[in-house]
């Protein structure tokens, strides 16, 4: 039951300061009296906020190899991984490296100063540098989801890299989330002070189990002047579950923001990450690759907002859609006055394989600022030709093959920035869920 | 008030109360060009394989001016309209649209040289074997707002459709793009795309949403839109090479103006 | 590539074929038979049926065919385009489709691998790299996107590019020379001729006796409005060049 009894319950369990609880209430009592939105494609009638649950630390998750749905139990035995790996996947998040590296890596940070930890701890340890950080990017009522996230939030990481230190490392979330893992309502902060720069990777490119069916994270980033943030993630949560998250980076001048997602799973994702530049010359590059399979609804895009001169925003969106599965592209593009000299270019492309695939794209711009700047779009939908495929059949290339040497070629350009691990087995999933919808 | 006055057979054309209709009876080829005043509607029909050439200049002094154009064509006829805008009337609305048959081309060609506030309203409705052709140049006089819709609607298999858009917006101008091609589930073999170039200089603001809804996937859609204003680097290229300031707009306005009226030149040979 | 001279017994033999695309025919009682190491040539006025031929050769789909097509005496007809190919049967196209996601060394990698040519990566690399060196293409088209902004030539040299890396028994070229310069059609004619002496049947489909000059074809097919009216030697270059190609319609 989503009511103040259960707000002041999570707070208290996680012995939180006051001013947390505050913030929580007051975004509990606007979300009561916010409507659902009614302009996205995807249909949100089948949440029942009263129903989930919001609150468990040990999670409601499949234990046993059993519990797991045969689609998923199918995936994993065609991506070759054990069934060791396959109940924790099932489960929880394991550890990809030894507790030796992990330790020595965790020595190193420690040493330049940077915090890296849950967010939960954080707000006790470093109650002020939380409290200054925490809602600013992403306001409370930013949108009814986070009006919900705000009452609810539990778990996330909180990741503070100090003046001119640069992380050449990445910091991956599984360092401290060993046997926790609470994709629900994470609230994640990531801060770099001037001049530092760091990457960070989140998720998990091989589906995950999780009966928990509503997602709404935030990721609040600050990239302070002359600094650099890279921020990866891939999700490919079970087809039960609804991804509505807000993830948003504010940037100052000359710092760089790369947003590089890849969006495999769930049934419906609502999924925007924006940009705010907003100091001189900043630049904003937003990389995705987003799959949607049978009865899914994909519903994303980028937000880039120039408020300054001399700002870069570059926007590659590549969407495939399977079965009947619909992509959907929202695009903001906005160069406010006195953002002279600002340059925007966004590409998305949508492969359309299954024969009741759906694209829709909104890209929408709004062009305030006229002097020096430029603004271009483009975007393509359709299938692979007959001719194209014909011409690679023959060369002796099976028809599958060369579907999915079409498909990797068409998103390569983003799936070459991430992360290695992660590239290698959205590869391979993209591959088993077509070769599921083909032939 | 008659909507204004046309040249050509009478046969084929006739008031009825403010409006114009134009009926160009199978097989037949026409050639009329009308210059509308007042505000009223156009409807014209085409019979089978007909062919109507019409060339319209607005030259309005209303207030408040509106004109709605209806185009339906049979089969395999085909309907190639020039609607020049150059009234002077503070608002002007119009609207057109189009359906097509089996096998029929309709090209429409705008010049919005308007003032004041003009607001487009442009469909058309595609269907098998059938080519829709919408050219538009939006080049008004300082200080005007342009609020222009255009959608594409592919009925059936096999249809094509071109969206070209040139723009020219100067201080103080507003323009409003939104754009629509929608191409529901079950077709095969469509070719659709639209294309924007807007050339902004200082002091204007624009907005674009060019819609691309594909629900089949036997299709060839793309889009592509740009806003933007001469970059610093060109303008210091182009005065480093003795062309001053007010000069680099003017080319390159020029150049945006006659590639579209290269475009629509190109109409004329279907 | 080349093993020792010893030429092989296969023949590509096409037996009385009729093609239709949908009720209307396309091609009438068409026969030939081209031997392992011979170069035939196909000419005829534009639409008189050559492209339906090779199309129907490489089993492209939207044509129904009777009649027989054998390699080796063994009948293919039944077989896809990717069998027929990694059989050993390959065609140039007249307009290679352009595939602008995929790189053209990506391609041609997955399309040796599924023809049994498995090379190791590095070695691969510089085979390529010869290959696109002897067609007559730069370094740059290694990575560059298939077909995609390529010029009809570089189309063309690039047709010849994948014939030389697949390795195939029997090649069809269809206006392999379109596009191309003097220089380049010398240098095309070359390859052919190589490629030839290797022991590959080879039907080179062209509209431009031009091309002939610099080869001397086993046989000469010409075709009018879906039929062979005329096939010989080298004699009738002379005839075609003198009348041209409705020098044989009469016949009819």
């Amino acid at each position: 039951m989503l009511n103040k009894d259960l707000v002041v319950e999570i707070s208290k369990s996680k012995k939180e300061p006051e001013w947390m609880l505050q913030i929580r209430l007051r975004a509990l009592e606007l979300f009561l009296k916010t409507p659902l939105p009614t302009w996205q494609i995807p249909s949100l009638k089948d949440l029942d906020f009263d129903s989930i649950s919001y609150f468990n630390p040990q999670n409601i998750r499949a234990t046993s190899w059993e519990e797991l749905p045969s689609d998923l139990k199918r995936v994993y035995k065609k991506m070759g991984l054990p069934e060791a790996e396959q109940r924790w996947l099932g489960g929880t998040i394991a550890q990809y490296q030894s507790e030796g590296i992990y330790a020595k890596l965790k020595e190193e940070w420690q040493r330049k100063g940077v915090i890296f930890c849950s967010l939960d701890d954080a707000v006790k340890k470093y109650p002020e540098l939380v409290r200054k950080h925490f809602a600013n990017v992403v306001p409370v009522d930013d949108n009814k989801f986070t009006l919900l996230h705000y009452a609810v939030w539990s778990g996330g990481s909180f990741l503070y890299v100090p003046r001119g230190v640069e992380v050449n490392f990445p910091m991956q979330t599984y360092f401290f989330m060993k046997d926790k893992r609470e994709g629900q309502f994470e609230h994640t902060i990531i801060i770099a002070e001037e001049g530092a720069s760091v990457q960070y990777i989140e998720g998990c490119s091989a589906p995950v189990y999780d009966a928990n069916s509503l997602h709404s994270a935030v990721v609040e980033v600050y990239a302070k002047d002359n600094s650099g943030v890279r921020y990866s993630t891939v999700q490919n949560w079970s087809k039960n579950v609804y991804n509505l998250n807000t993830k948003r980076a504010i940037i100052g001048k000359n710092a760089l923001m790369e947003w590089v997602g890849g969006s495999l799973g769930a049934k419906v994702s609502m999924l925007y990450p924006s940009t705010v530049l907003a100091g001189e010359g900043a630049c904003a590059s937003h990389l995705t690759i987003t799959l949607a399979s049978k009865g899914t609804v994909k519903d994303g895009g980028a937000k880039v907002i120039h408020l300054a001169p001399h700002t870069r925003s570059t926007i590659i969106s590549k969407s495939i859609c399977i079965g009947d599965g619909h992509g959907v592209y929202r695009g903001l593009v906005k160069i406010a006055k006195g953002a002279y000299d600002s340059v925007s270019n966004a590409r998305c492309d949508s492969l359309l394989i299954g024969r009741h695939a759906k694209s829709d794209t909104f890209p929408y711009s709004d062009i305030q600022e006229t002097k020096g700047t430029s603004f271009t779009h483009e975007a393509s939908a359709g299938r692979i030709s007959e001719k194209q495929l014909e011409y690679m059949m023959s060369r002796g290339i099976r028809e599958q093959d060369a579907m999915m040497l079409y498909v990797s070629g068409f998103i390569t350009p983003v799936l070459k920035e991430i992360p290695l691990e992660y590239a290698i087995e959205l590869n391979r999933f993209i591959q088993i869920e077509m070769e599921g919808s083909i032939g | 008030m008659r909507i204004g006055y046309f040249t050509g057979k009478a046969e084929y054309a006739d008031f009825i109360g403010n409006e114009l209709l134009i009926n160009i009876p199978r097989d037949k080829q026409v050639i009329l060009t009308l210059i509308t005043l007042y505000s009223g509607r156009i409807r014209i029909k085409l019979g089978a394989n007909s062919r109507l050439l019409l060339s319209a200049i607005d030259m309005s002094k209303e207030e408040n001016h509106s004109i709605d154009m209806n185009v339906d064509l049979s089969k395999d006829a085909k309907c190639i309209t020039t609607f020049n805008f150059k009234g002077e009337s503070t608002e002007t609305k119009y609207t057109f649209s189009a359906n097509t048959a089996r096998n029929s081309h309709i090209a429409l060609n705008t010049i919005m040289g308007h003032q004041g506030k003009f607001t487009g309203v442009i469909s058309t409705k595609i269907r098998s074997g059938a080519h829709s052709l919408v050219n538009c140049l939006i080049a008004p006089l300082s200080g005007s707002t342009t609020n222009l819709n255009i959608s594409a609607d592919h009925m059936e298999s096999n249809s094509s459709n071109s969206i070209e858009l040139a723009g020219y917006a100067k201080k103080g101008d507003r323009i409003d793009f939104e754009g629509k091609i929608y191409v529901p589930k079950g077709l095969k073999d469509v070719e659709t795309r639209m294309n924007g170039r807007f050339l902004s200089v200082e002091g204007a603001s624009v907005h674009t949403l060019p819609i691309l809804s594909i629900y089949s996937r036997d299709v060839r859609a793309s889009h592509g839109i740009s806003v933007a204003n001469l970059s610093i680097d060109e303008l210091n290229y182009m005065q480093s090479r003795g062309i001053p300031l007010e000069d680099a707009y003017a080319i390159a306005e020029q150049g945006l103006l006659s590639s579209m009226l290269n475009k629509m030149a190109k109409t004329f040979e279907l | 590539m080349v093993d020792g001279g010893i030429m092989s017994k296969e023949k590509l033999e096409v037996k009385n074929l009729d093609v239709y695309v949908g009720k209307k025919q396309m091609l009438y009682g068409i026969s030939l038979e081209i031997g392992a190491g011979e170069i035939h040539v196909l000419m005829g006025p534009n639409g008189s049926g050559k492209s339906t031929l090779a199309n129907v050769i490489m089993g492209l789909p939207g044509y129904s065919v009777k009649g027989k097509l054998l390699l080796s005496s063994k009948d293919f007809s039944k077989m896809s385009i990717t069998e027929r190919a990694r059989a050993g049967i390959f065609l140039a196209f007249q307009n290679s489709p352009e595939i602008d996601s995929v790189k053209n060394a990506n391609f041609m990698r997955q399309a040796s691998l599924s023809c049994g040519k498995n090379v190791e990566a590095s070695q691969f690399k510089r085979e390529f790299e010869e290959v696109l060196n002897r067609v007559g293409l730069n370094a740059e088209f290694y990575d560059r996107p298939v077909n995609f902004g390529f010029s009809g030539g570089e189309k063309k040299k690039n047709e010849l590019a994948q014939l030389i890396m697949l390795n195939p028994k029997f090649a069809i070229l269809d206006e392999i020379d379109s596009g191309l310069d003097v220089d380049s059609i010398k240098r095309a004619v070359n390859i052919v001729k190589a490629l030839a002496a290797e022991g590959k049947g080879i039907l080179l489909i062209t509209h431009s006796p031009l091309l002939l000059k610099y080869l001397t074809p086993k046989r000469i097919y010409v075709m009018s409005n879906g039929r062979i009216v005329k096939q010989g030697g080298h004699e009738i270059l002379s005839k075609i060049e003198r009348e041209g190609f409705t020098a044989f319609d009469k016949r009819m």
